[in-house]
């Protein structure tokens, strides 16, 4: 049983997919992230949607985007995380849209569950109700999906992490890409009330997100027959400390590690390879970092670099 | 003792030994049988002089012709007069014949290595013996095997006479060769060396002279020697032996299964891509699904690789393949012969909806200490085997895998990969009397994988370590009782961790221990009843006592059905929990044989009872299942070449272990059910040629699938399963140094995940499986051989769209229908070189096996981008190249 598990582990050690696009350049309309504010809202409260979205399609500029949210209360099936029915249909009765605010915002109430009827918790013990972010532009249309934790009352609710910033090292006279804080200071990122960092054509950069202290949130996690929650007697409990995982994308140039960590949080620019959209862009290059943890907690930041 | 005869005349004093064989009465019915199974004839090793009437010296010589029906042990039991010696004296004759013929031994004839009873005709002819000759010399005891001894009246004087004596062993492994014709200088002088393979003349002129060695089994030769006055001459003569081995044939066991496949011998272990292993052989069969480089899987006519039982002397292992289908868990050399049952098969097994594998291992030799030392890329291994004492003899073999010393050219410090692999096999032999034999196994099999891959991202860092083995010992007791019945009666024990998995995957801890106690007995005593009935009584219990303690995902592993499943919400269970699960059932079988052995029923019955109870938290619950299993097995000889068969069976399967384990399964799930329907045709139109085809299908029941709705229990039987399909197996036996075969599956496997659901494809359906196999043998020790295969791909579970899961930050897939898409054909040639240089005490072996000779970019799976908008094929084994060499002894 484990065999098929070790292989896909092997296959994508030593896949050679190293041909596509990789994730971290963004050229066309994509959602990067949607935070709900508060991140953790039980039955009838309330929560603020924002979602971070971006159309570089360099065939579509100025082009009008549209942003539609739903609410799609179906639980799935087990094994299955969002019911492809809330992925395919526009409206139905388990689909309630929510009206769009200012700035692309919507508002959300969680609709009344009691902790039996929203399926099989995940492995931080969270049980959740999607909501759908549908962008349009021209003729594209993406669909991302975040899935709005629902607070059970009896444990802490879950709060976003905060980003702190972007630290950066560039690169010496000789070439060489100096380790963040061993030989070089780092210098904080510009952010985007200031004029962007100059970096020269074919520079590389060393970046290092942080999060503000208290992002990491210790919380408590389930096990046993999860089917039976409400019953204290057959479930354990372990506590842990959330992993705040930073995603960063840019316009332009190559992203080294395009996740990372606590252990290993430095990852690279690399601006040899540029692509047309840059040259539009008269020299910007954005850059955007976004910060995940388990739970469904999220912040985000942009900035901006200027290749000379 | 070896035979001496002389040619002339009288000279020829022996009694005729003309074999002709007809099996015993179950057996009969195989002699028309269009294929026969492999048979070697009994070879008569202690012969008893009759006592010569009073009327010889008048009559000349007398034959009388009896029969006699030699049990497994090769032990005559009834001996009947056939021809007699006829005139006045008749009686006497008859009489002497018939008494020395009840102590005549044979080394028993054997079917498919087994030995087997077999029936004899045999003339015994009674003729003047000359005057002995003057020994000069004592010699070692003269082997008589004739009625009289040779006349060696010669007209050298009897110091110019010397004894000689030796031995004939087959070069390269030093097997004792019996029935080789053994001639000095043309002469008349003709020895035949006995079941040792020794030879003595008793007196030999001196001087030189050339001795001339014949056999069907040797390459003749010639030896010059001289024989020098006073001096006894004692040699070892080691010829070479001509390579007669086969490979694919149709065995027979006291009931002919309808379909049956039978690999043995040194050729199987030759077919390329299979590194000389005999279990990897069965992937080429008819009937069996491609199996992915890495899986290692066997499925059979559209079942799941875990429907298939797999067993070793009857006893059921867990597993037959280490990591990666590298190499199987039992070494090839212990394996006396491979019996592959894809469907239909006899009462004596069961709990499986898929086929079973059979594995029956060697007794060890007795003529002196032997083994084998074998290296290649991908591990190494040796054996030893021999005699400890008058009838015990042993076997001691191991194999470990040195992939882990290879790796680290491969591998880099952000991911590490260390697996290791080791089995073992040893045993002992003993035959306690001439009927009862004595065998005890123990074997097993250890895994260790330790992967580490580092990244980045916190949540992709993983590090697994996991350690799974087996352990089997068991005692086999067969008794052969008179007129050919026989009992045979093997308790095992063993114990198994077929999960032991720890794993960190960023923030979440996995681990999954699994301990299993297993306990078993197989008995059954076959026995012919009449010339035309014969039936096989048996008892077959296996006991499981399992253990679990894990704290992994509650969904389990993927399972057939899921389509290609990802990103489901990981929900976590923790349990320490106990089950038990027994199993007994006895069974009869019947076969009925009608027209001297052209129509064969075979009515057979099967009482299945399972039992399952498992503790929990102080939470029990139990459950017992009982099924009579009735099977039918018809055979129609419609031609001596061609035969029909039939066979319709039900079986029942325990759920698998996920499914059955509390707090990650159901464990009220019921046993699977299926019900096997075949029908086909064998023939042998040609020499050497054998043509099986068959129609096939599979109705199965209460498949074990994942529950639906939100509050459904985690698995239930509400799934159901078909595979109708047509395979053929056109089969060369060697021929001129050739041999090869051709075999064709085209089937469909479909299933159903609840009864309102249309039928989709099973995960390993594979409409076309066609495997092209062929090997000819070069002078010098050269082989060369290819295989090549053409494989509809396997379906696949087609993405329809994507979302960008902002929860993790990735995107997740939505699938079209689950298996509805397929992947692109696969076809692979593979070519092995042998190389053999055989020594007088020795043989050294080479190969060379290239799979993916002309690098076939085959498809495995699909890779995607981020955003699922572009795919392109994962291919697998671009081109393995192993090399292999050995060392036999």
């Amino acid at each position: 049983m484990r065999r098929p598990a070790l292989i896909s582990l092997l296959a994508l050690a030593l896949c050679g997919c190293d041909s596509f696009e990789p994730a971290t350049l963004v050229q066309s309309l994509r959602v990067l992230a949607m935070v709900a504010e508060p991140a953790e809202i039980g039955s009838g409260e309330q929560a603020m949607l924002r979602a971070l979205v971006v159309d570089l399609d360099p065939n579509a500029a100025g082009r009008p985007v549209s942003l539609e949210w739903a609410l799609c209360d179906k639980v799935p099936r087990p094994g299955v995380e969002i019911d492809p029915d809330c992925f395919d249909l526009d409206s139905a009765d388990f689909i309630t849209p929510l009206p769009t605010l200012a700035g692309g915002a919507a508002q959300v109430t969680m609709p009344r569950h009691s902790i039996s009827d929203l399926g099989l918790p995940d492995s931080t013990g969270g049980l959740y109700v999607p909501v759908r972010l549908r962008v349009r532009s021209g003729g594209t249309t993406v669909t991302a999906f975040h899935k709005l934790r629902w607070k059970a009352g009896f444990i802490a609710a879950n709060t976003n992490p905060k980003l702190a910033g972007i630290d950066y090292v560039p690169t010496e006279a000789d070439g060489e890409l100096p380790d963040m804080g061993q030989t070089v200071t780092p210098q904080p990122l510009p952010d985007d009330a200031q004029p962007p960092l100059e970096l020269p054509l074919g520079g590389k950069l060393r970046f290092r997100g942080s999060a503000q202290a208290g992002s990491a949130e210790p919380y408590v996690t389930f096990s046993g027959d999860l089917s039976a929650l409400s019953d204290p007697s057959k479930i354990t409990t372990s506590s842990v400390t959330e992993l705040i995982r930073f995603f960063w994308y840019v316009s332009a140039g190559r992203i080294g590690a395009d996740v990372t960590g606590e252990e290993r949080p430095d990852t690279t620019l690399d601006t040899t390879e540029l692509t047309s959209s840059l040259e539009a862009r008269a020299g910007l290059v954005d850059l955007w970092l976004v910060a995940r943890e388990e739970r469904g907690g999220l912040d985000f930041m942009h900035r901006q670099l200027r290749l000379k | 003792m070896s035979a001496l005869r002389q040619r002339t005349y009288l000279p020829r004093l022996v009694t005729a030994l003309s074999i002709a064989l007809a099996l015993a009465p179950a057996w009969a019915f195989a002699e028309d049988k269009p294929v026969a199974p492999v048979f070697v004839q009994p070879v008569l090793t202690n012969f008893v002089e009759a006592p010569a009437p009073e009327s010889l010296p008048t009559r000349g010589p007398v034959d009388v012709v009896v029969v006699l029906d030699l049990d497994e042990s090769g032990v005559p039991g009834k001996v009947e007069l056939k021809t007699s010696a006829g005139g006045e004296d008749a009686a006497a004759y008859d009489e002497a014949a018939i008494a020395a013929v009840k102590q005549f031994r044979f080394r028993p004839g054997t079917a498919d290595g087994k030995p087997v009873p077999v029936r004899v005709t045999y003339r015994y002819r009674f003729v003047l013996r000359p005057a002995p000759p003057v020994e000069p010399v004592a010699t070692s005891p003269a082997p008589v095997s004739d009625a009289s001894a040779p006349d060696l009246a010669a007209p050298a004087s009897e110091l110019a006479r010397v004894p000689f004596s030796g031995q004939v062993l087959r070069a390269g492994d030093r097997t004792p060769l019996s029935g080789v014709s053994v001639t000095a200088d043309d002469s008349e002088l003709e020895l035949i060396t006995d079941a040792n393979g020794r030879f003595a003349f008793p007196s030999l002129p001196i001087g030189k002279r050339i001795f001339k060695l014949r056999s069907g089994e040797i390459i003749g030769s010639e030896i010059k020697l001289e024989l020098k006055a006073g001096k006894r001459l004692e040699v070892t003569w080691y010829p070479a032996g001509k390579e007669r081995y086969t490979s694919t044939v149709r065995g027979k066991r006291v009931v002919q299964e309808t379909v049956e496949y039978v690999l043995s011998g040194d050729e199987v272990r030759r077919i390329p891509g299979t590194q000389g292993d005999t279990l990897k052989a069965v992937q080429n069969l008819p009937g069996v699904a491609r199996s992915a480089f890495g899986g290692g899987q066997i499925a059979v006519w559209g079942s799941s690789p875990g429907d298939t039982r797999s067993y070793v002397d009857g006893v059921a292992i867990p597993l037959l393949f280490h990591f990666g289908g590298l190499r199987s868990t039992i070494n090839s050399e212990i394996i006396e012969n491979l019996r592959f049952l894809p469907g239909g098969y006899s009462a004596d097994y069961g709990r499986g909806t898929g086929g079973v594998i059979l594995v029956e291992t060697k007794r060890p030799r007795a003529d002196g200490i032997h083994g084998f030392v074998q290296v290649d890329l991908i591990d190494g291994s040796l054996m030893l085997e021999g005699k400890l004492a008058k009838n015990l003899s042993f076997s001691v073999g191991g194999r470990r895998s040195w992939i882990d010393g290879l790796l680290p050219l491969f591998t880099t410090s952000d991911f590490q990969l260390s697996p290791v692999y080791y089995d073992y096999q040893a045993r002992l032999s003993w035959r306690a009397t001439p009927r009862d034999d004595v065998d005890v196994l123990l074997f097993g099999s250890d895994d260790v994988v330790n992967i580490q891959l580092k990244r980045p991202d916190p949540a992709l860092s993983a590090a697994l370590n996991s350690h799974n083995y087996y352990h089997r010992a068991l005692v086999k007791w067969t008794h052969r009782f008179a007129h050919g019945a026989t009992l045979t009666v093997t308790p095992s024990a063993g114990y198994d961790v077929p999960f032991n998995i720890s794993a960190q995957f960023g923030n979440i801890p996995i681990k999954i221990d699994a301990r299993t106690a297993v306990y078993s007995l197989r008995a059954v005593a076959r026995i012919p009843i009449t010339r035309w009935l014969r039936l096989d009584a048996g008892l077959d219990f296996e006991g499981n006592r399992v253990d679990v303690s894990a704290f992994a995902p509650t969904m389990g592993p993927p399972r057939e059905g899921d389509g290609n499943m990802v990103g489901g919400p990981s929900s976590f269970s923790k349990i320490d929990a106990s089950y038990f699960i027994h199993r007994v059932a006895p069974y009869l079988i019947s076969e009925f044989s009608f027209l001297d052995g052209k129509i064969s029923i075979s009515p057979q019955l099967r009482l299945e009872t399972y039992a399952f109870s498992s503790f929990q938290a102080g939470q029990e619950y139990s459950h017992a299942y009982f099924r009579p299993e009735p099977r039918l097995q018809l055979r129609f000889g419609v031609h001596p070449r061609i035969a029909l068969k039939f066979a319709v069976g039900t079986y029942n399967q325990v759920p698998d272990a996920v499914a059955l384990t509390p707090g990650f399964g159901t464990p009220s799930v019921k046993p699977i059910i299926g019900v096997h329907y075949v029908g086909g045709i064998e023939a042998k139109p040609w020499t050497g040629g054998f043509v099986q085809a068959q129609l096939f299908y599979k109705d199965i029941s209460d498949l074990i699938v994942r529950g639906r709705g939100v509050n459904d229990p985690l698995y239930t039987n509400d799934g159901r399963g078909r595979v109708y399909g047509a395979d053929l197996l056109v089969r060369q036996e060697l021929w001129k140094g050739f041999f090869g075969w051709l075999s064709y599956t085209v089937s469909r496997s479909e299933r159903k995940d609840d009864a309102q659901d249309p039928w989709r494809v099973f995960r390993l359906d594979q409409t076309h499986i066609f495997t092209l196999i062929g090997s000819y043998k070069l002078p010098k020790g050269y082989q060369v051989g290819l295989r090549f295969r053409v494989v509809t791909g396997n379906p696949v579970t087609p993405v329809r769209g994507a979302y960008f899961n902002n929860n993790d930050g990735g995107y997740t897939p939505v699938y079209g229908d689950t298996y509805s898409g397929r992947l692109a054909t696969f076809h692979q040639l593979d070519l092995r070189f042998d190389k053999a240089w055989t020594f007088n005490r020795w043989k050294l072996s080479v190969y060379l096996d290239i799979q993916n000779l002309y690098y076939a970019k085959n498809p495995e799976g699909i890779a995607y981008n981020y955003d699922f908008s572009q795919s392109q094929p994962i291919t697998g084994l671009p081109f393995l190249p192993v090399f292999g060499l050995r060392g036999d002894f």
